[in-house]
């Protein structure tokens, strides 16, 4: 749960945000994206050095839904106060990026750091403008605190933030003496706004619920025992596995234990979902029956499907045949 | 971490920047010049660059400014103070005048379209929101921050839903942690879901955790619980029935608005004669709500079993016209799910709402759940055979 006050959008030095349209923003991180920069940021924090990478993904008209679909590491080279972002090989890897998603952008930029310092502006600041980065929308930052202020690696701690300008705008021009100068504003107040992370699809979810599952071996590996239960199967086993802790538990709860809010909650809640169950259930003969139809429907689907494919590409040769007869007797 | 503030210039740096702001509003640079500034922040004379700032930083400058240039500068404004003084402060203490500039310069009733440019409610919103985040969480200045933001909703009428998830998820801890009285955080509590002017189910889910945490303890908290609930759109609200609730209304029995509710979630019958004049509540609305219950109380005093009905076995209706939109209505508001047979003037069951509330002997349903939990888990080992046997067969088949 986050602690932190989100409310609207801050005022941010982006031409494509509207100030009418102000709201809480909401950041969606997709799990393969977020596999992604854990394995960026677990490979390449060991050596104890900042890095960082690129965020790819969707956003919507108003800005204030934004998905994060993939991410990519960028170079950096790190020295005291300054600091170089290779931005050939972010252009050229977005570019890449582009040409199989061409509706995704870049959104903003991920970094792990257990602080936020100058640098960290100053590479907020270089996604924010120029093309090929997140202009003319706001970057988002996330940060993947890994390893503490003592180095130690700690659980991932994962945050996002918005960067609200503070002072003039960027762009603003001060005449002074005959000279025509122009302030970079690198000042932000970086704000968090709130994350979750989301399954694409059912298979992704499923996938990413036996990974997180796997035990990781004492020698890093990750176990690759392979169960030989289908999804359903499993699915059963669990489902018959917590209905049996139920059974267990309202056998041993008193009149006390039944009274509390939450035991009437959750008897409510059973109540109202399960205690006119379909009848189907328990009468396996029927059962049967339908789920053979319903497969039987299925086959005869595919086999239709099939059929009208392979009469779609009979036909398609038939007419360039005839054509091609056509063009012979012509000539 | 929360908000972190991020300045690239020095001190010195940043009160030039500000000092031209106030110079362009100003129209004259008699402001910057009368700064003096030396040539190294160790050298400035921080309590008069203090005064001299706050004091020409005042609501009639700010207003000149247009929404997008005002909560830059704003933020500026707090950190060169911070940095002058300290943050504790500029922030966190309620009688600041960052606090006070900050009021004056709220808008005090809904813009209108030719306010696009003037400072708005939500900008106001997000300064309260950053500063928030900026001070410590035992900060009791917090509280008072939190009391401004509803204000600022009060007077602007921004959506509700914009800030329901945020707050209401959040509110509680918050206000324990800056170490709020109880009364405090009842009052604060109540404020806020009475902004909600589409009486959500979310809202009423957040007064559902709140009276499990809090007792209810006066008529007014009472009232506003019944009368929230009963303008809700969400018919069923038996969920709000908790101990703490059951036993309010139990020693409150006397009282019309109770009587009224008390009926309500028993799924009985609502007339108008129920309604004493004193009481300000939609009539037809609460009825028709009260209609769709009876309904599903009929339902689920039936049988678990029992899964058909004829229309002519429905009672409280005169018609079966009457009876058919009851029933879409009760669908609809997720009380009941079936199918309707007009032809055959039947209505097939599939799942019903109980009544629940705490407070009651609810033995009998505790007892239906564990035989039906029973009769479930047995018939789990015949969906997996089935499924088995149906695999088995479609290779068979498959190979033959």
């Amino acid at each position: 749960m986050s602690s932190f006050m989100h409310l609207v959008r801050p005022n941010v030095l982006a031409p494509a945000v509207s100030s009418q349209n102000t709201g809480p923003i909401s950041v969606k991180i997709h799990s393969s994206a977020l596999l992604t920069m854990l394995e960026i940021v677990s490979k390449q924090v060991l050596n104890n050095k900042r890095v960082l990478g690129s965020l790819l993904g969707y956003r919507n008209e108003d800005g204030l839904l934004i998905e994060i679909r993939d991410a990519f590491m960028v170079p950096i080279n790190e020295n005291g106060d300054s600091i170089t972002i290779d931005e050939p090989i972010h252009k050229s890897i977005y570019q890449l990026y582009k040409k199989s998603h061409p509706k995704e952008m870049v959104l903003g930029w991920f970094g792990s750091s257990n602080k936020i310092d100058d640098n960290t502006s100053l590479i907020h600041d270089f996604y924010s403008k120029g093309v090929d980065r997140a202009y003319p929308h706001p970057a988002i930052y996330l940060n993947i605190e890994y390893l503490n202020e003592q180095g130690q690696i700690i659980s991932p701690k994962i945050m996002t933030y918005i960067g609200a300008n503070i002072g003039q705008r960027s762009g603003t021009t001060n005449v002074s003496i005959g000279w025509k100068t122009t302030t970079i504003n690198n000042s932000y107040i970086f704000t968090p706004v709130p994350n979750e992370i989301i399954n694409n699809t059912i298979s992704e979810k499923i996938a990413f619920n036996k990974f997180t599952k796997q035990n990781i071996t004492n020698n890093t590996s990750v176990s690759s025992e392979v169960s030989n239960l289908s999804h359903l199967e499993e699915q059963l086993n669990n489902l018959q596995e917590n209905i049996k802790i139920m059974i267990k538990f309202i056998e041993s709860t008193n009149e006390q234990d039944r009274s509390k809010d939450e035991n009437i909650d959750l008897i409510r809640q059973l109540s109202n979902s399960i205690l006119n169950k379909p009848q189907l259930l328990t009468n396996p003969e029927n059962l049967t029956k339908l789920f053979n139809d319903h497969n039987q429907d299925v086959i005869m689907i595919e086999y239709l499907t099939k059929a009208i494919k392979d009469q779609i590409e009979l036909s398609s040769r038939l007419t360039a045949a005839a054509e091609a007869g056509k063009d012979t007797r012509q000539m | 971490m929360a908000s972190v503030i991020v300045v690239d210039n020095d001190l010195i740096g940043s009160i030039k920047e500000y000092s031209s702001v106030i110079d362009n509003i100003n129209n004259s640079n008699e402001f910057s010049s009368s700064l003096n500034l030396p040539q190294s922040d160790s050298e400035l004379n921080k309590q008069e660059l203090f005064e001299k700032i706050n004091n020409e930083s005042n609501d009639e400058k700010f207003k000149k400014l247009t929404d997008k240039e005002f909560e830059p500068t704003f933020y500026l404004l707090i950190h060169i103070l911070s940095e002058l003084s300290t943050r504790d402060q500029v922030l966190n203490d309620f009688n600041s005048t960052i606090y006070k500039k900050l009021i004056k310069v709220t808008p005090s009733q809904p813009q209108s379209l030719k306010d696009r440019k003037s400072i708005k409610s939500t900008t106001i919103l997000s300064i309260y929101s950053t500063i928030f985040n900026l001070l410590p969480t035992d900060s009791n200045t917090r509280i008072y921050i939190l009391k401004e933001i509803l204000k600022v909703i009060k007077a602007s009428k921004i959506e509700f839903n914009l800030i329901e998830k945020n707050i209401g998820n959040n509110l509680i801890p918050w206000l324990k942690e800056a170490n709020c009285n109880e009364e405090e955080i009842k009052e604060l509590f109540w404020n806020f879901v009475q902004l909600d002017s589409n009486y959500s189910k979310k809202s009423l889910n957040l007064i559902k955790n709140f009276t499990h945490l809090y007792k209810i303890t006066s008529d007014l908290e009472l009232n506003n619980l019944i009368t929230f609930a009963l303008n809700s759109k969400t018919v069923d609200v038996s969920f709000l029935i908790n101990n703490n609730v059951a036993e309010c209304l139990k020693s409150n029995s006397s009282n019309d608005l109770a009587k009224i509710f008390n009926k309500y979630i028993h799924g009985e019958v609502i007339s108008e004669s129920d309604f004493k004049e004193s009481i300000n509540l939609p009539k037809q609305f609460i009825i028709k709500k009260s209609k769709i219950l009876a309904l599903a109380k009929d339902f689920s005093n039936e049988s678990n079993e029992r899964l058909s009905f004829d229309y002519k076995e429905i009672p409280n209706v005169e018609s079966s016209f009457e009876l058919e939109e009851l029933l879409v209505d009760a669908i609809k508001s997720g009380v009941i799910e079936g199918k309707l047979n007009q032809v055959d003037e039947k209505f097939y069951l599939t799942r019903v709402n109980r009544f629940i509330v705490a407070g009651e002997d609810n033995e009998k349903n505790w007892n239906d759940i564990k035989s039906t939990l029973q009769q479930w888990k047995e018939s789990l080992n015949n969906i997996n055979e089935v499924v088995k046997a149906a695999r088995e067969n479609i290779v068979n088949n498959s190979s033959a």
